[in-house]
């Protein structure tokens, strides 16, 4: 019995100095570190698998052919000099999406804004609008909500209806091709409410006794909106600016499901077109030639934006000029 | 302290193997599932035949569903061996994921093709067998000979069984002729359209004659329009035009007419449906014709009452242009591991009486002339759908090859059509910069 017990305890003790050891190597090089990454592995492994490697393919799969059904052939850069000397859809794309990227995300961020300010005032039951203001976020996006927008804009619709009360004519707002991207970019503009959630936390975070101090002055509402709002606001719009620029150039959903790039290419957005390389033709090679460039787009264009900030963007405590 | 770790340590490592083994585990089963033994059925071992599983694939209605499901009952019943796994949905979406799944080896033993698929999934891409090869499992002499070997054989090859026939018909609204006053009998070809439809449209401004939409107005209208000029391809085999400039500018202000004097509903109108039987002004009975394949007769059912009668073709057309095509062959991937058991089930599912009385015309009409014959018989089938395909046959076009059922093809023209209708192009420069650009495309194309 006891020399049992003696073994189990210089076993223990093994153990221990075995312990000891490996700790004194995880000590050195950050063990934490490791542990860290061992918790997360799950998402690690997933990110991997099915973000970075499909990342990393495509570029090499944009200087190929591939098109699914064949081996895929190595072609240089034809597909980055097809699509700008030989394939016209391309500059329709550009086109149809600059402009789109031009309506919606202004459009959005100002109904947001004008939106988050109501929604500061206090209200008995503000709650509840601000509850109501965000449902079409969490209805947006949707293939449903798609389809109700073409039944809504179509030349019998609800809006033609609507507007035959106060004998406007009816128009073809998704088959004429000048109104169709109009009509297509509401769909995100009145999807507004994430941007208006952070505008009005942005809005709470402006101190009160400015406000009185304005008041105190005799500052007029639209006065102090431009003095004192809008300049304290200028970090979250900017925030707003980005992630919504970024969004809107990636949209696809609205112009897939609504009118498919028509009538006569005029919603033909970058994401139909590169969808349409990738799912119609498989010409998996283009298209992912195509969305490298469109990422190039919109790494260039956020640079902007945040190079452009130090004019526009105001920082209470001096940002990172401090 | 150091227990504590080292518990932290353990109960960490559990974590992430029982993630691990999750994801394993459930490989292996699926795994196990294909993994019956390979090559079995090759000789004259049919005594005990070997379990087998073979997945079957489709799209279509859910009347299709029905019988089909119906159908893989009644074969598994009397074929204890085979257990046939369906996987079925609807057509959005479809060619997609099948592409996907045999890039990824993992396509279904048994598929139908839409016809513009087969230039890529069974020409370019031979990834579905040449059924010639188990001409010992099939019951070819029961099918149509001349529609197996005219419309499903491409270089030599077998690439599916006709699941039905089908053809483009006319297909007008009988209201709508007698109040305008239009005979039925009427042999329609596009001059006699454009003269009708601009009385019509003078007599009744709501009223449009011809309501031919957008999705598959390059099959329906300009590929036929321009075949009837040349009696060629639309596409030659060899890459090269099947046409000049001058027919797709008479093509384009033709249908550049037909916009101008109300003949064709306004496309501002149009656009948003795929098909006119789902169009307001259809149901509504503004519209008097549509052209369409006589398997989508079924969907006119909700709208008023139609009839059928044939395709136009003008008296000095070189080639009736009239599409007729087997719908869907149904093709048997390479990637199957017992295509003898799926060209049997594949052999029993078109030809065996029973299994056509219960499939009666979710796939148009019989490919197999018998039992067209019971289904009518037995009054199983639509007759229009029935007197539809007779009209096609009756003067059939030549089979469209692959090259000029290409998508990109057909975006093409379906795009410049759109500039012509919206009048962003005059028809003699969207002519122009339509072949310069085509020729453009065709070039670029892998053969």
């Amino acid at each position: 019995m006891k020399k049992s017990a003696s073994f189990f305890s210089a076993e223990a003790e093994k153990k221990d100095a075995f312990c000891k050891q490996v700790l004194e190597i995880m000590t050195k090089q950050r063990k934490w570190q490791y542990v860290g990454l061992l918790y997360i592995s799950p998402w690690l492994i997933g990110f991997m698998v099915l973000t970075l490697y499909p990342f990393l393919a495509s570029v090499y799969y944009s200087f190929t052919d591939y098109s699914m059904v064949r081996e895929a052939n190595f072609v240089g850069v034809k597909n980055y000099v097809d699509m700008f000397t030989k394939d016209p859809d391309f500059y329709q794309a550009l086109h149809v999406t600059f402009l789109y990227v031009l309506i919606a995300v202004p459009g959005k961020l100002i109904i947001a804004l004008f939106i988050a300010m109501i929604m500061n005032i206090r209200l008995r039951g503000i709650h509840f609008f601000r509850t109501v203001y965000y449902l079409p976020s969490i209805l947006g996006g949707s293939v449903a909500v798609a389809v109700l927008w073409r039944f809504l804009f179509m030349r019998d619709g609800l809006v033609n209806n609507v507007l035959s009360l106060f004998g406007i004519p009816p128009a073809d707002w998704l088959g004429s091709p000048d109104y169709a991207l109009f009509t297509i970019a509401l769909l995100p503009i009145w999807e507004f409410g994430s941007s208006m959630v952070i505008f009005l936390a942005g809005l709470k975070q402006i101190p009160g006794e400015l406000y009185e101090a304005a008041k105190v002055d005799g500052s007029s509402r639209v006065r102090t909106f431009f003095s004192i709002t809008l300049p304290l606001l200028t970090p979250v719009i900017l925030f707003n600016l980005v992630m919504q620029t970024i969004n809107a150039f990636q949209q696809f959903t609205a112009a897939f499901v609504v009118t498919n790039g028509g009538p006569a290419k005029a919603t033909y957005l970058y994401g139909l077109l590169l969808y349409n390389n990738a799912f119609k033709f498989f010409k998996m090679g283009y298209a992912s030639a195509l969305s490298w460039v469109l990422f190039g787009i919109i790494f260039i264009i956020t640079l902007i934006l945040f190079k452009s900030s130090n004019r526009w963007v105001y920082y209470a405590d001096g940002g990172e000029r401090r | 302290m150091l227990r504590k770790k080292s518990i932290g340590w353990i109960l960490s490592l559990i974590l992430v193997l029982t993630a691990v083994a999750g994801c394993s585990s459930g490989k292996g089963a699926s795994g196990d599932g294909e993994s019956s033994p390979q090559g079995t059925g090759t000789g004259g071992a049919a005594q005990q035949p070997e379990k087998v599983t073979l997945r079957f694939s489709w799209w279509g209605s859910e009347e299709r569903h029905k019988a089909l499901l119906e159908a893989i009952d009644l074969y598994m019943e009397k074929n204890p061996h085979v257990t046939i796994e369906p996987e079925y949905g609807g057509f959005d979406g479809y060619y997609q994921k099948l592409v996907t799944q045999f890039a990824g080896n993992t396509a279904p033993d048994l598929t139908p093709l839409s016809f513009d698929w087969i230039q890529e999934i069974a020409v370019n891409g031979d990834l579905v067998h040449d059924l010639f090869q188990f001409r010992d499992y099939i019951d070819l002499d029961a099918f149509d000979q001349n529609l197996l070997q005219k419309y499903t054989v491409f270089n030599g090859k077998l690439v599916g069984l006709p699941m039905g026939v089908n053809g483009m018909v006319t297909v007008y609204n009988k209201e709508f002729f007698r109040r305008h006053n239009i005979p039925e009998d009427t042999k329609w070809d596009w001059e006699t359209i454009h003269r009708i439809g601009k009385q019509v449209h003078e007599q009744n401004p709501e009223d449009y004659l011809l309501g031919l939409l957008d999705q598959g107005i390059y099959r329906k209208f300009l590929m036929p329009f321009v075949n009837q000029r040349t009696g060629n391809q639309f596409i030659q085999d060899d890459y090269t035009l099947g046409f000049t400039v001058e027919d797709i500018e008479a093509a384009f202000a033709y249908y550049r007419s037909l916009l101008d004097d109300g003949v064709l509903e306004p496309v501002e109108e149009s656009k948003l449906y795929s098909t006119a039987e789902d169009s307001p002004k259809w149901l509504n009975g503004h519209i008097g014709i549509t052209l369409s394949l006589a398997s989508t007769i079924p969907g006119f059912a909700n709208g008023p009452e139609v009839d059928v009668s044939s395709y136009p073709i003008p008296a000095d057309a070189k080639t009736s242009g009239v599409l007729v095509n087997p719908s869907n062959p149904l093709a048997i991937a390479k990637s199957s591991k017992h295509p003898e058991e799926a060209a049997k089930f594949a052999s029993w599912l078109l030809t065996a009486p029973e299994a056509a009385e219960i499939l009666k015309g979710v796939y148009s009409v019989p490919a197999v002339p018998a039992n067209m014959t019971v289904l009518r018989e037995k009054a199983l089938i639509n007759p229009t759908i029935v007197r539809a395909v007779e009209i096609a046959l009756e003067n059939p076009g030549d089979p469209v090859n692959g090259i000029s059922g290409n998508s990109e093809v057909d975006q093409l023209a379906t795009d410049y059509l759109d500039k012509v209708a919206f009048n962003q192009m005059t028809p003699r420069a969207a002519a122009e910069e339509f072949v310069s650009r085509l020729q453009d495309k065709l070039a670029g194309m892998p053969r």
